[in-house]
C-alpha cells in the first residue's frame, strides 16, 4: 500500500533549524558571490539572452556536417566577428547551429567612414551629416548644402550616387529615397537585413548551397532589451509585494516575513544557479521565476494554514511544537505536490531552447520551495511570533 | 441518491458538452464543419507564431526625429522669410535641442523686424520663449500641443501605412497593434523568402504627394470594357463641372475586393507616364447614403509628382461663409506656393489627387488659379455636415503633419520558419504527454479509486482550459504549452490536498461520508489560497505584455480557475456518488484496510 509518510511520524524539523539557516545563508551568499565573480570575470552577472542584451540570434541549418570552428571562421571573414556559435544537439535537425551575435550593425563604423569619403568625392563637397543609430537598418544622409537636388531628375540622380557610394563601401543597400523636402537634401538609405548578410558570409566561406535553411531569426534592439529587462525586474518585485500583501491580509503580520524570506531565498538561489552554470537567462526564465515565487508561497501557505488550525486546536502546546507538528501533518502533501516537478522535468528534458531553461528553472525552484517552506519559512514564524510576543511583554511592563 | 446530486451531475455534463462543442472547430477544422455550426460557434484556438511559423516585428516610430525634422523645416522657413522678404543680412537661424529655434540677428534693428506680425505667420506652431537684446537673439519653441500632434500623427500615420502595405501582400489574419509609440506587427505563416520582402515594404517611410488626375483620358472606359462578365468589380462613371474644359465625365472601377481590383489592373497596358492608384471610400447605396463598409475605387493618375507634402507649412479647418460648409485651408511655404500657383493655374477644373504612400487620400477639383501660398480644399458630395466635418479634420491632419514622414525603426524581430514551428509543437506535445501520463499513473498507484477521480478531474480540467482558450480566441504559444504542463501539476495539487485530508479524517475514525465532508471543508481554503498566490504572479505576468510571456500567463490563469473548479467540485461529485452508491466503510484513498 503506498503510504510514504506513516501517520504519527514526527520528524524534528524545528530542532535543526540553525543548520538549515546555515545552509540557506551559505547558498544565498554563494549566489551573490557567483553573480559578483561573473561580473568581474565574464563581464556580466548573468548570461543574458538576446531578449535582454539586444542583438541577434539565428538558427542555421547546414546541408552538410560542419565544425563550429569553420562556422566561426566564416562569420569572422564576413564581418560578424565575436559571434557565439553553438551546435544544437537536442531537439533540432542535424547540422543545426545557433548563432548569437551582439548588436551587429548593418553598417559598421569603418564602412560608414568609407561611405562618407565616397559621398564627398561624388558630390564634390563633404556631406553635412550621416545620421545612424546603432542597430537601426536606416541611415539618413544630409547632402552638402549647395547640391541642387530640387529637380526630380537631380533627385533620382543623387539617390543613385548615394547608393553607389554605399555599395562601394561594401554596404548592402536596399533602397535610397528622398526624405522630406528635396531642397533640404536629406536622403533615407535602407540597409539590407541581417539574415541575408549572414547567409552570404556563410555561403562565401563554406560553399554555395551549404546553408539549407535559416528557420529562426530573432533581433532585439538594445532599447527593447533594456525595456524588457526593466519591466521583468519590476514585475518580479510587484508580484512578490502583492503576494506579501495577500498573506498579510489572509493570515497576519507574524506569518508574512517568513513567507517573504522563503520566497526571496528560492528566487535568489535559482538565479545564483543560473549564474554558476552560466545558463542563458532570458525572458522565459523571468516568467519561471515569477511562477517559482507563486509556487514557493503556495507550498508555504499550506503549512501555515495548518499551523493556524493547530494553534486553535492545541492551546496547551508550545508554539514551536505546534509548528513542528503542522509540518509533519502536511509533510505527505508537501512532498507529493513536489511531484508536480515531474511535469517540469518533462519540460526540461524534452524542451528546446528557452523552454528547456524554463523547465530547468522551475524544477530547481520547486525543489527549493519545498525545502524552504519546511526549513526556512516555518521556523521563521516561530521566531517572529516570539518577537511580537516580546514586544507585547515590553509594552505590558511599560504600562 | 439525493436529487440535488443529479442536478449537479447534469450541470457538469452540460459544461463538458459545451466545452467539447467549443473545441470541435479547433480539432476538426472549420472548413470541414457544416455552415450552421461555424455560424454559431465562433471559437478557435489559434496557434502562436512560434508554433505555426511567421514573423513578429516591433517598430518604434522615431517621434523625436519627426519633431526635430519639423523644427528644422520651420527654421529654414523663418530664415528664408527673413532674408528674402525682410532683406536682412547676416541672420543665423538654427535648431537647438529637439524643438527650439534660435534666431540670431546682426543688429538690434534687425531683431525688431521679428515682431508679432512676423511671428503671427507661425502662430499655430511656435511660441516665443525668450528675447536676448544683447546678442540680438530670439528663441522660439514648438508649442507642446503641436509637438504632441506631430508625434501622435506620426504614429497614427505609420500604423495606417503599415496596415495598407500589409494588405497588399494579402497575408491572412495579420495583427497590427499600436503600443505607445511602438507598432507591433504579427504575420503568421510566411515563407522565409517573403520575410525579407515584407520587412522591406513595411520599413519604408510614408510620403505625401500631389499628383494630377487624368479624367479626360478614355483609357479607363476602354479598360472597363475588358472586364469579364462575372467580376467583383463594378464600372461606374461620374460627371463634374470642369470649368473651361466643359463637363468632364470619367469612368472608374470600384470593388470591395482590393486584390481582385489590383489583379485586373496589373494586366492592363498603361501608358508610360500614367498610373492607376486606389483610394478607399465608404460604399453608398442607390440613394447615395453612406454604408458602413468600405470600397476601393480607381483613379487614373499622371505619374509625375507635382508637389510633395513637405512644402505645406500649415493646414486648418475653416468654414465657408456662404454655405457654412467645412473646408481645409492650406498654407504653402515659398517654393510650394510658386509650384502650386503654376499647377493650379494650368489645371483649373481638373482634379488634383492627394496621395499618401501611393493610396489616394482625396481628389478635390481645383477651382481657380491659387496664388499667395494659400489654398482651400472644399469638400463636396452628398454627405451630412457631421461627416464633412470629420473628413475635413482628417484631411487637415494629413496635410498638416502627414507632410512629415515618420521614420520607423525596427526594435524587435523574430521570424520562425514553418518547419521549426511544427517541430516545436511536436516536442511540446510530447513533454505534455509525458508529464500527464506520469501524473495519471502515479495518482492511480497512490490513491486508488480517489486517484481515478483525480485523473478524471484532470482530464476534465484540460478540456475546460482548452475550451476556454478557444472561446476567448486565445493564442496557444510554446510558453502556453509550458503553462498547460504547469496547470497539470497545479490541478493535481488540489486533489492531493483533498485526498491527504480525507486520509487523515479516516484515521481519526470518521465514517466515509463524514471523512469526505471534512476533507473538502478543511482543504478548500488551502486550495484557494495556494492557487490564488500563484494566480497573483500570473496576473503580474499578464501585465508584462510581451507576446510569448502573455501566452504563458493566460494559460496559467485559465488553468488556475478551472483547477479550483475541477479540484473541488468535480471530484466532490464523484466522491458523493461513490459514497451514496457503494456505501463503503472506508474510502478508497490508498490507505491500508486496517487504519
Amino acid at each position: 500500500m503506498p503510504q510514504w509518510i506513516k501517520p504519527g511520524t514526527t520528524y524534528e524539523f524545528y530542532g535543526p533549524r540553525r543548520r538549515a539557516y546555515a545552509i540557506s545563508w551559505g547558498l544565498t551568499l554563494a549566489s551573490f558571490v557567483a553573480l559578483g565573480v561573473n561580473v568581474l570575470w565574464r563581464g556580466s552577472a548573468l548570461n543574458y539572452g538576446t531578449d535582454f542584451t539586444g542583438g541577434s540570434q539565428l538558427q542555421v541549418q547546414f546541408s552538410r556536417a560542419v565544425r563550429p570552428a569553420e562556422v566561426r571562421g566564416a562569420l569572422e571573414k564576413g564581418g560578424f566577428g565575436g559571434s557565439e556559435v553553438v551546435a544544437m544537439t537536442v531537439g533540432a535537425p542535424p547540422n543545426t547551429f545557433m548563432l548569437r551575435m551582439g548588436e551587429v550593425s548593418a553598417c559598421s563604423a569603418a564602412e560608414r567612414e568609407k561611405a562618407t569619403a565616397e559621398l564627398k568625392r561624388a558630390f564634390g563637397a563633404p556631406i553635412r551629416k550621416l545620421d545612424y543609430k546603432e542597430g537601426s537598418d536606416k541611415i539618413y544622409v544630409l547632402l552638402p548644402a549647395r547640391s541642387d537636388v530640387t529637380k526630380k531628375v537631380a533627385e533620382e540622380d543623387a539617390a543613385r550616387q548615394i547608393e553607389a557610394a554605399f555599395t562601394a563601401a561594401g554596404v548592402e543597400v536596399q533602397q535610397v529615397r528622398l526624405f522630406g523636402r528635396a531642397r533640404d537634401g536629406s536622403f533615407e538609405v535602407s540597409l539590407g537585413g541581417l539574415g541575408g548578410g549572414v547567409e552570404r558570409a556563410l555561403t562565401a566561406a563554406l560553399g554555395a548551397g551549404s546553408v539549407r535553411d535559416i528557420p529562426q531569426v530573432e533581433t532585439v534592439g538594445s532599447r527593447m532589451g533594456r525595456q524588457l529587462r526593466d519591466s521583468g525586474i519590476k514585475s518580479l518585485i510587484y508580484s512578490m509585494l502583492l503576494i506579501l500583501l495577500y498573506i498579510t491580509l489572509r493570515f497576519d503580520l507574524r506569518y508574512a516575513p517568513g513567507v517573504l524570506i522563503a520566497l526571496v531565498h528560492d528566487v535568489v538561489i535559482t538565479v545564483g544557479l543560473f549564474a554558476v552554470l552560466w545558463h542563458e537567462f532570458s525572458l522565459s526564465v523571468v516568467a519561471a521565476l515569477m511562477t517559482i515565487a507563486g509556487y514557493s508561497v503556495n507550498d508555504t501557505i499550506v503549512v501555515f494554514d495548518r499551523i493556524r488550525e493547530d494553534v486553535a486546536r492545541f492551546r496547551d502546546r508550545k508554539f514551536d511544537r505546534v509548528v513542528n507538528g503542522a509540518i509533519n501533518e502536511t509533510l505527505s502533501r508537501t512532498l507529493l505536490t513536489s511531484l508536480t516537478l515531474v511535469t517540469c522535468l518533462a519540460l526540461w528534458g524534452l524542451g528546446t531552447g528557452p523552454i528547456r531553461e524554463f523547465g530547468f528553472a522551475l524544477s530547481i525552484g520547486i525543489l527549493l520551495g519545498t525545502y524552504s517552506s519546511i526549513f526556512v519559512a516555518s521556523p521563521m514564524v516561530v521566531y517572529f511570533n516570539e518577537r511580537v510576543a516580546a514586544i507585547g511583554r515590553k509594552g505590558a511592563v511599560a504600562r | 441518491m439525493e436529487r440535488s446530486w443529479w442536478w449537479k451531475a447534469i450541470g457538469h455534463l452540460l459544461l463538458i458538452v459545451v466545452a467539447v462543442v467549443y473545441l470541435i472547430p479547433t480539432l476538426v477544422g472549420e472548413e470541414r464543419l457544416p455552415g450552421w455550426y461555424s455560424k454559431h460557434v465562433k471559437a478557435k484556438l489559434q496557434l502562436g507564431l512560434d508554433l505555426q511559423g511567421g514573423i513578429h516585428l516591433v517598430y518604434e516610430v522615431e517621434v523625436d526625429k519627426a519633431v526635430s525634422d519639423k523644427t528644422d523645416r520651420l527654421a529654414a522657413d523663418i530664415e528664408e522669410r527673413l532674408t528674402r522678404d525682410k532683406k536682412l543680412k547676416g541672420v543665423n537661424v538654427s535648431r537647438e535641442g529637439r524643438d527650439e529655434i534660435a534666431v540670431r540677428c546682426a543688429s538690434a534693428r534687425d531683431l525688431a523686424t521679428i515682431d508679432r506680425t512676423f511671428l503671427s505667420e507661425f502662430r499655430s506652431n511656435l511660441d516665443e520663449v525668450g528675447r536676448d537684446l544683447a546678442t540680438h537673439t530670439v528663441r522660439l519653441r514648438l508649442n507642446s500641443a503641436y509637438v504632441s500632434e506631430v508625434g501622435e500623427y506620426a504614429i497614427r500615420q505609420a500604423v495606417e501605412t503599415i496596415r495598407g502595405r500589409i494588405d497588399e501582400f494579402g497575408v491572412a489574419e495579420p495583427t497590427i497593434l499600436r503600443k505607445g509609440s511602438d507598432i507591433v506587427v504579427e504575420l503568421p505563416g510566411l515563407t522565409r523568402r517573403s520575410f525579407d520582402r515584407v520587412k522591406r515594404q513595411i520599413g519604408r517611410t510614408a510620403q505625401l504627394e500631389f499628383k494630377m488626375v487624368d479624367d479626360e483620358n478614355d483609357f479607363m472606359a476602354a479598360a472597363a470594357a475588358k472586364l469579364p462578365e462575372k467580376s467583383p468589380i463594378t464600372v461606374r462613371s461620374e460627371t463634374y463641372d470642369g470649368k473651361q474644359h466643359g463637363a468632364i465625365t470619367y469612368t472608374y472601377l470600384e470593388s470591395r475586393d482590393k486584390r481582385a481590383l489590383r489583379q485586373f489592373l496589373d494586366q492592363l497596358k498603361l501608358p508610360k507616364d500614367r498610373e492607376i492608384l486606389l483610394g478607399e471610400e465608404y460604399a453608398k447605396d442607390k440613394k447615395g447614403n453612406r454604408l458602413p463598409d468600405k470600397i476601393w475605387i480607381t483613379y487614373f493618375i499622371k505619374r509625375r509628382t507635382e508637389l510633395t507634402g513637405e512644402y505645406i507649412s500649415d493646414a486648418q479647418v475653416m468654414w465657408e461663409d456662404r454655405t457654412g460648409r467645412p473646408e481645409v485651408s492650406l498654407t504653402f511655404d515659398r517654393t510650394g506656393a510658386e509650384v502650386f500657383e503654376r499647377l493650379s493655374g494650368d489645371n483649373i477644373g481638373r482634379r488634383m489627387a492627394i496621395v499618401l504612400d501611393s493610396n489616394i487620400n482625396s481628389a478635390p477639383v481645383l477651382e481657380s488659379r491659387i496664388g499667395g501660398g494659400r489654398a482651400r480644399i472644399t469638400l463636396g458630395g452628398l454627405r451630412s455636415p457631421q461627416e464633412l466635418q470629420e473628413e475635413a479634420n482628417d484631411l487637415a491632419a494629413v496635410l498638416r503633419t502627414g507632410a512629415l514622414p515618420a521614420p520607423l525603426r525596427k526594435s524587435f524581430e523574430s521570424q520562425v520558419g514553418p518547419t521549426l514551428g511544427r517541430d516545436t509543437i511536436n516536442r511540446g506535445m510530447v513533454a505534455f504527454a509525458v508529464g500527464a501520463g506520469t501524473i495519471i499513473l502515479f495518482m492511480l498507484y497512490y490513491y486508488h479509486l480517489a486517484g481515478v477521480f483525480a485523473d478524471l478531474a484532470l482530464l476534465v480540467n484540460m478540456l475546460f482550459v482548452l475550451a476556454l482558450m478557444a472561446a476567448f480566441h486565445a493564442t496557444l504559444t510554446l510558453p502556453g504549452i509550458a503553462g498547460l504542463v504547469l496547470t497539470l501539476g497545479m490541478s493535481i495539487d488540489a486533489n492531493v490536498l483533498v485526498n491527504e485530508r480525507i486520509r487523515e479524517e479516516m484515521r481519526l475514525g470518521k465514517s466515509a461520508r463524514a471523512a469526505v465532508d471534512a476533507g473538502y471543508a478543511h482543504a478548500f481554503w488551502a486550495i484557494f489560497d495556494s492557487q490564488l498566490t500563484t494566480g497573483i504572479a500570473g496576473i503580474v505576468l499578464l501585465q508584462y505584455g510581451s507576446g510569448p510571456i502573455r501566452g504563458f500567463a493566460v494559460t496559467m490563469l485559465i488553468g488556475i480557475a478551472t483547477s479550483i473548479f475541477t479540484g473541488v467540485y468535480v471530484t466532490r461529485m464523484l466522491f458523493d456518488l461513490y459514497v451514496a452508491k457503494a456505501r463503503p466503510k472506508v474510502i478508497s484513498v490508498g490507505l491500508p484496510r486496517t487504519v
